[in-house]
């Protein structure tokens, strides 16, 4: 009986390391993962690899508005795809926070590949009501949208080309500044030309597209 | 649009790696533009650690260097070899005086391993290697098995890559109109496989400026590329200058044909009477410099001095007391080559005797004191100096040709045939060490051993094996294809019958084999000399090459996949 007691003994041990041996491993990534944060290491969290990312996107869940913004930050230093972090991102999408916003704008495009975020800024910049906002979601467009693939370039273009056609001349402007950045060139488009001038360069423009869609 | 992230280029990133001239182009300065502002083929010694026309970054894991692997022209073609992961990437990096109008021409050789890996090909202005005016003017990529080239913003489709196979790419750029004509041509077919006139550059600017072009793997970090890039030329196609003619396809040089050069040039100096000259020297670490001697002769200016030093064609320079040790080594040793072609082999035999005790690392100075030795008819003397050589060098066109022409100058070949006599197949059973020394291995445990065993004969012996070899060759270098495989396959049957490895012996029979086109026999004889213990890269590759003469592709593929690893997932 005394031998057979050990046995059990060691077999509810053995059990209680199997179920709690991720559960510390866990806790002591999101130990880790909460400190690196605090220090603004981002070095230090990129060695943790991806798994960092699910951890990361819970801390900005569950944090303020001064550590979503930090956090943001990361996320776009980091660049690392997430969609944990696509979906906490995207909440605040529309926060009336300027910080907080325009580190989310910025954000979304080094973490997230999917349609939903090229979406969002092209929204953003053609029916925001803040210049402010509209200009960083075309400066986002412009630089940010490094995981996609020529393919998914396309809604990208369109949403650009398709701006350039807005009533808001601020809208233009970003529009084309960004197509420019993305492609070197204008195709001939000024803010000042006169309608029909500016026309014809959409007109271009969307040429340029179906030339674009044709080589994929 | 302010950011808040400066954009820095991407070059700021390349600031470490070896940095080594970046020459401007032939003629820079002068009043009229030269018809030809850069031209390379990467057979001329200097590429890798020496004076030309490139800056080469070896960032992270990555490299860029010569390669005898595969080439078009002459012996070597420049590999550039992406890792990713790894935090940066390798680049070759060119500048030229910078070009707004007129036209350009450029023409470049392009062979991938595997064409699912992105590799990058530009040509750019001041504005560096970003799309705009002045930016990338003109850029090539390869990814996910296809070429596409990147014109007015659009990166267009040109052809699916084939891996292991020369394409020649050939443009005439318009730079006022900002508009090229593009010709893309594939080794083994006749007819161009791309051809399109007028496209717009790479983001539709007339006028942009170029200055700089650039070859790289990727800048995503994502790529493994592995890819070859030989006979660039950018010339210009202006006023009375030539324009260059789009060229033929690249043919895959084959090892073979090394040695068939290497064959005319035997002709030529065993004729009585003909100036010997100095091996060339295909790689600076041949003349005993390493990469950090050639960034202190860069500092020091001296790297003019080294060129003309190592020009083939030269008469040399001279070299001040004050100059470093393996610079002036260099000298001695360039001083010595011209005395050997003005006739005067026992100066020219001291002058290296002294630049090889400067520096021993030098291999090309005891192949060139080999050649003096020839000239003296100091047999003995060759002798030894050939079996120190043999170990390096066997491998080598240039030992080869050193080997025939000691063979062509003795004229006692016929002892050669004493291998294969009943009382040498005796011997050879006797004594695994003989055998083995009979079967190439020129080892110095082999020598004492053989030593050791007959220290009566073993001068005998030693001499056998270096006729044996110079029979062969001379052969070869005579243009008698069918004796060298007679006489290396009644070798290799000698050396199986006495149960020793053959198959250095069967490698050679498939190396005559193959210089007649025999191709099935060469197959079946490599075949051989692989189970015969025969060096299995060297075999690998030349396998390859009768597989790709046989039009099997897959069999190619297969071949040099074992030596480069696997194209497939």
């Amino acid at each position: 009986m005394p031998r057979r007691r050990i046995c059990i003994t060691g077999g509810l041990l053995l059990l209680l390391a199997l179920v709690l041996g991720p559960a510390a491993g866990a806790a002591d990534l999101a130990r880790r993962t909460a400190q690196l944060v605090e220090k603004n290491d981002v070095e230090g969290l990129r060695a943790l690899g991806p798994a960092v990312m699910p951890e990361l996107a819970r801390l900005y869940e569950t944090g303020n508005e001064d550590r979503r913004v930090a956090i943001a930050g990361i996320f776009y230093q980091l660049g690392l795809r997430s969609k944990d972090a696509e979906r906490v991102l995207l909440r605040d999408a529309r926060t009336a926070n300027p910080s907080l916003r325009i580190g989310v704008q910025y954000a979304l495009g080094r973490v997230s590949d999917d349609p939903k975020v090229i979406d969002t800024l092209v929204d953003i910049l053609q029916h925001d009501g803040n210049p402010l906002f509209r200009d960083k979601a075309a400066c986002a467009l412009a630089y940010d949208q490094v995981h996609l693939t020529e393919v998914q370039k396309v809604r990208l273009y369109e949403g650009l080309i398709d701006s350039l056609s807005s009533p808001t001349p601020q809208i233009q402007v970003v529009s084309i500044q960004a197509l420019s950045i993305l492609t070197g060139q204008s195709k001939g488009f000024r803010r000042s030309d006169p309608p029909e001038k500016r026309r014809k360069s959409i007109e271009a423009w969307k040429q340029w597209l179906a030339e674009y869609r044709a080589n994929l | 649009m302010a950011r808040r992230i400066p954009r820095q280029p991407v070059t700021t990133a390349l600031a470490l790696g070896l940095l080594l001239a970046a020459a401007t182009a032939f003629g820079a300065g002068a009043g009229s533009a030269p018809p030809v502002l850069i031209r390379y083929s990467f057979d001329d010694g200097l590429t890798a650690t020496g004076p030309d026309t490139f800056t080469v970054f070896r960032n992270a894991k990555g490299s860029v260097q010569l390669s005898t692997a595969f080439h078009v022209s002459g012996y070597r073609s420049l590999e550039i070899r992406d890792v990713a992961g790894d935090g940066n990437f390798p680049e070759l990096q060119g500048f030229f005086p910078e070009r707004r109008d007129g036209r350009l021409a450029l023409h470049f050789a392009l062979l991938v391993t595997n064409p699912r890996q992105k590799l990058n090909a530009a040509l750019a202005g001041p504005g560096w290697f970003f799309l705009g005016k002045d930016g990338i003017a003109l850029w090539f990529t390869v990814e996910k098995g296809v070429l596409r080239h990147v014109s007015d913003s659009i990166p267009k489709r040109l052809l699916e890559v084939k891996p292991f196979t020369w394409y020649g790419i050939d443009v005439d750029y318009d730079l006022a109109r900002g508009r090229y004509d593009l010709r893309v041509t594939e080794e083994g077919n006749a007819k161009p496989v791309v051809s399109l006139k007028n496209q717009p550059n790479a983001s539709a600017q007339p006028g942009a400026a170029v200055n700089v072009f650039s070859f790289i793997g990727d800048l995503e970090d994502r790529s493994n590329v592995v890819y070859y890039v030989d006979d660039f030329v950018l010339a210009s196609g202006d006023g009375d200058a030539e324009r260059r003619p789009f060229v033929a396809p690249g043919r895959r040089k084959f090892f073979v044909d090394l040695f068939a050069e290497q064959a005319s040039l035997f002709r030529r100096l065993k004729q009585p009477g003909s100036p010997t000259s100095c091996p060339a020297v295909l790689d600076l670490t041949e003349a005993g410099l390493s990469h950090q001697d050639v960034s202190e002769l860069r500092a020091g200016n001296q790297l003019d001095l080294l060129g003309k030093l190592l020009d083939p064609g030269g008469r040399g320079a001279g070299v001040g007391a004050s100059a470093p040790p393996k610079l002036l080594a260099v000298g001695t040793w360039k001083a010595g080559c011209v005395l050997l072609e003005d006739g005067k082999a026992g100066e020219a035999l001291k002058a290296f005797d002294a630049a090889a005790r400067q520096n021993p690392a030098a291999g090309v100075f005891d192949l060139s004191r080999a050649l003096a030795l020839i000239a003296l008819k100091r047999w003995e003397d060759l002798d030894d100096l050939l079996f120190t050589l043999h170990a390096r060098w066997q491998n080598d066109s240039r030992y080869a040709l050193i080997s025939a022409l000691a063979g062509a100058q003795r004229g006692d070949l016929g002892e050669a045939r004493s291998w294969l006599t009943p009382a040498a197949a005796e011997a050879l059973r006797k004594a695994p060490a003989l055998a083995r020394l009979a079967g190439g291995d020129w080892s110095e445990e082999v020598f004492a051993a053989v030593r050791a065993g007959a220290p009566e004969e073993w001068k005998r012996w030693r001499a056998l094996s270096l006729a044996s070899e110079q029979r062969f060759h001379l052969a070869m270098f005579e243009g008698w294809p069918a004796e060298a495989r007679d006489y290396a396959i009644r070798m290799a049957q000698a050396l199986k019958a006495a149960g020793a490895p053959a198959g250095g012996w069967l490698e050679r029979a498939g190396d005559a084999a193959f210089a007649r086109r025999d191709l099935d026999e060469a197959r079946q004889l490599y075949g051989q000399a692989k189970l015969g213990g025969a060096g299995e890269t060297a075999i690998l590759l030349k396998l390859a090459d009768v597989h790709f003469l046989l039009g099997d592709l897959a069999a190619e593929k297969a071949l040099r996949e074992a030596f480069y690893g696997s194209l497939d997932p």
